[in-house]
């Protein structure tokens, strides 16, 4: 299998610090921002992956990031997936509904974030395949 | 028409007047002329008399004289006739006095010497002479005379005689006198009287009748305008009138009549009806013209008559008789009155004012219209509803009788405040409204139907006619009180729906503020459970697990809960056949099925298809099942059915579980209800049924519970619309 790259967006820390703790137990490398600013600052230095992005930050929140994200050039080989808490889809998200590829509400399983992770960096590793052919 | 007769009056009068005074102007002629003639001739026969004896008086002095001697001369300035002297010789004077009265005297020359004439000192007037017209005619033209003369201021018939000389030479007068007022002089004085009388009168009588004449043609001219003026008059009246006489033949009429009957005045006079129309009508008006003539005074009828234009018209007849001096009826004055428009016009207010009945009669709220005295002139049928007082009770009543049922007496109503100030009617009424002339006003009545409380919306209007002028007013009352209940119940239920999006807000929010701090106890327990190898350090973190895992759940279904309180939008329905939908809840629910070893048996027609929101429908059987399942007894079964009955479908979730007391077959379904209440089970928040709830009614369904008895087992119902049924969800 290979190793998913994955950045997590949210500004709880506490959230941020468990994650990484979990990711740090299955042995995958995670990269964290505490806001949109920190995530459009990994992306410019080269992060390429699987971005899991929380909808309600201060200051940028997820959907005002990926519309920066776009804007920037800087979506091409990454799949975002939004962390909600919010159960339903809000407007905020209007016209950029076809950058975001899934959803995952808080509080997530930890076996279904594996699972996922794991299918969305298989879709990912294929992409790159097709694109170095 | 009195007017005219006067004219002819005048006319009579006048002629009359000048025949009268003609005639007793010739008749008082005639009598002092008569008068006159009569005293002329006795006083020309008292005169003739007079001179008879005036004449013999001197012939008997002359034949006295002659006795004393013929032969007259005048020897040494005495008269001698023969020898005898007469000069102071009185003898001859005084016998023909003695004879004849009356006076006498011998003029010697013109110098009387003998006489019988006194003088004022009573002594005879010898040595006086003679003067005036006997003079003249004996001395100057040699003649006799006879007339009147003044002897010392007494009035005499005289007679001078000259006396001649043997030569014819006159040398002396002879003369008698008879006194006049012995005789004549009343008979003089009447004449004189007479005269003046006759001269005073024919003055007078002259300036009567100058004055008369003057007088007469100024009442003549004025009758003679005053007649042309009601010619005039009556020719510009644009009604016909006719007059006739007694024997109801036509004396005369206005222009307007000859335009009616299409003769002229002059063909007309002397006519009667029966020659100017057919038999029927003219026999018509002759017995009324004879009933009027019978009972002198006015006479008004109605009758329709045709015009010489050949329109017919609706009229008036208003006739009068009109009678002479003497008070005997002469005749008739009619005047015919064109009532057509008028009756057009009534006949058009009538027909208005049946249109506006028919128009109230049929109007939804309570009205009445009130005539310009307030008289009750239409009560329609909701007002007859509203107050239980029927038409012809109230109809035609006045003095306030449509308050009775709103306030229990006699008082004014919106409909008598039309002509208020709107300063006054705010004292009267709290909330009240003027929009030119009409009112609006809501009452609150605690005197309606004896004693019940109302709240009433009336509207009121005032009503004119044709030419503007008041002619009542219309009110329409409204029964508002059920409006106002519901107006309250709305208020309350805005500020229910209020409080309860704020609710959902808040958990809204706290669903979102208790995911975020159970994300890390998500990441971390399964972790720390892999690092603990002492079994019961393992437990208390399986215990913290679940906890985390309950809270998640409960947050889910609450949010869910708000979520569904939504309403359904008709483009969010979907036609769904039911038995699939049975089939992928019975598959996503297979795990806690086999874990409790509850068997499902999907009994649900393949041909039923529902209309229904496709997430809420699946979330409903999710949770019917999970509740059929958590009851139901180890290898228990439950058993959906649905049966179609026209446009809904009954679904029925079955279970042989532990069933329901009767008590909670209603709350069951209400929000964190529990049937024990001591019983806190983390898997069983308590919200599933009352999430089924709602989701039925969001789909207009119903829910309910059906149960035996405890220990019998249970069945939840519910309808659902058919995929054809026609409701509307976004209303």
């Amino acid at each position: 299998m290979m190793d998913p790259k994955v950045m997590l967006v949210d500004d709880e820390e506490l959230i941020r610090e468990s994650v990484e703790m979990f990711f740090q137990s299955v042995e995958i490398g995670i990269l964290t921002a505490a806001s949109g600013e920190e995530c459009l600052g990994h992306l410019k230095e080269g992060f390429r992956g699987i971005i899991l992005m929380d909808v309600m930050m201060p200051d940028m929140n997820g959907w005002d990031t990926i519309r920066r994200i776009v804007e920037n050039d800087l979506y091409d080989g990454n799949i975002i997936v939004m962390l909600t808490a919010l159960d339903a889809p809000d407007n905020k998200m209007e016209g950029i509904q076809e950058y975001v590829t899934d959803y995952l509400t808080k509080p997530f399983d930890p076996d279904a974030l594996m699972e996922l992770l794991q299918y969305y960096s298989g879709l990912l590793n294929a992409i790159e395949a097709d694109d170095g052919q | 028409m009195n007017g005219s007769t006067e004219v002819i009056r005048t006319h009579v009068m006048k002629n009359v007047m000048k025949y009268m005074l003609a005639s007793s102007f010739i008749a008082i002629l005639s009598i002092s002329a008569f008068a006159l003639c009569a005293l002329n001739q006795y006083h020309a026969h008292e005169v003739r008399d007079m001179h008879e004896k005036l004449e013999m008086c001197l012939k008997t002095f002359w034949q006295l004289l002659a006795h004393k001697g013929t032969d007259f001369r005048i020897v040494d300035g005495k008269l001698l006739a023969g020898n005898y002297p007469v000069n102071g010789n009185f003898e001859l004077p005084d016998k023909v006095q003695e004879i004849f009265g009356g006076v006498a005297t011998i003029f010697m020359g013109d110098e009387r010497v003998s006489t019988n004439v006194l003088n004022a000192e009573g002594k005879r007037a010898v040595g006086t002479r003679l003067v005036g017209p006997a003079y003249d005619a004996v001395f100057r033209e040699g003649k006799p005379y006879r007339g009147e003369a003044a002897i010392l201021g007494v009035p005499y018939l005289t007679a001078y005689d000259p006396i001649r000389d043997g030569r014819g030479k006159i040398i002396g007068v002879l003369f008698v006198g008879v006194k006049m007022s012995d005789s004549l002089a009343p008979l003089y004085l009447l004449k004189m009287q007479l005269t003046l009388t006759l001269f005073c009168m024919v003055t007078v009588f002259s300036a009567v009748i100058v004055l008369l004449g003057r007088a007469m043609k100024r009442a003549e001219d004025a009758n003679e305008n005053q007649f042309r003026f009601q010619e005039t008059l009556l020719n510009t009246i644009p009604s016909p009138i006719f007059f006739k006489d007694a024997g109801c033949r036509y004396l005369g009429c206005n222009k307007a009549f000859e335009a009616y009957v299409g003769i002229s005045r002059e063909e007309l006079i002397g006519k009667t009806p029966h020659e100017l129309w057919q038999k029927e009508l003219a026999d018509r008006y002759r017995q009324q013209d004879l009933s009027l003539l019978e009972n002198p005074g006015l006479q008004v009828y109605e009758s329709s008559v045709r015009y010489a234009d050949d329109t017919l018209r609706d009229v008036i007849f208003n006739k009068a008789t009109f009678s002479n001096s003497d008070g005997s009826t002469e005749g008739l004055v009619g005047v015919i009155i064109d009532i057509t428009e008028r009756k057009r016009a009534e006949e058009t207010t009538k027909n208005a004012y049946q249109q506006l009945f028919d128009i109230v009669e049929f109007l939804p709220d309570a009205t009445f219209v009130v005539d310009k005295d307030k008289r009750v002139i239409a009560w329609n049928r909701a007002i007859e509803q509203m107050t239980g007082i029927e038409k012809r009770d109230i109809v035609g009543k006045g003095d306030y009788a449509y308050a009775i049922p709103f306030y229990g007496e006699h008082r004014p109503l919106l409909i008598d405040l039309l002509d208020q100030e709107e300063e006054r009617l705010r004292r009267n009424y709290k909330d009240i409204r003027q929009e030119g002339h009409t009112l609006f006003a809501e009452v609150f009545v605690s005197t309606f139907h004896n004693g019940e409380s109302r709240c009433f919306w009336a509207t009121a209007t005032p009503l004119f006619d044709q030419e503007g002028n008041p002619a009542g007013g219309i009110e329409s009352i409204r029964d508002i009180t059920s409006y106002k209940q519901a107006e309250e119940r709305r208020t309350l239920l805005e500020s229910q729906l209020h409080h309860a999006r704020m609710m959902e807000t808040l958990m809204i929010r706290l669903g979102h503020d208790l995911r975020t701090p159970l994300t890390p106890l998500f990441a971390l327990f399964p972790l720390i459970r892999e690092r603990i190898a002492d079994p019961e350090l393992r437990r208390m973190v399986d215990i913290c697990c679940k906890s985390a895992a309950s809270v998640k759940k409960l947050v889910d279904r609450a949010q869910m809960l708000v979520r569904l309180s939504a309403t359904i939008r008709t483009e969010e329905l979907m036609c769904i056949p039911l038995v699939s939908a049975v089939e992928r809840a019975l598959a996503d629910s297979s795990d806690s099925m086999a874990q409790n070893h509850v068997a499902c048996r999907n009994e649900v027609a393949p041909s039923i298809v529902v209309r229904a929101v496709p997430d809420q429908l699946k979330e409903l059987f999710a949770n019917l099942i999970s509740n059929a399942v958590r009851f139901s007894p180890k290898n228990g079964v439950i058993r959906i059915t649905a049966e179609q009955l026209e446009e809904t479908v009954t679904v029925a979730v079955h279970d042989d579980g532990i069933g329901l007391d009767p008590d909670h077959l209603e709350s069951i379904f209400d929000e964190f209800f529990k049937a024990d209440e001591s019983r806190h089970d983390l898997d069983a928040p308590g919200l599933g049924l009352s999430i089924c709830k709602r989701i039925v009614l969001n789909h207009n369904g119903r829910i309910w519970a059906e149960s035996p008895g405890i220990g019998q087992g249970t069945t939840i119902k519910f309808t659902i619309n058919e995929k054809g049924a026609d409701r509307r969800y976004d209303m």
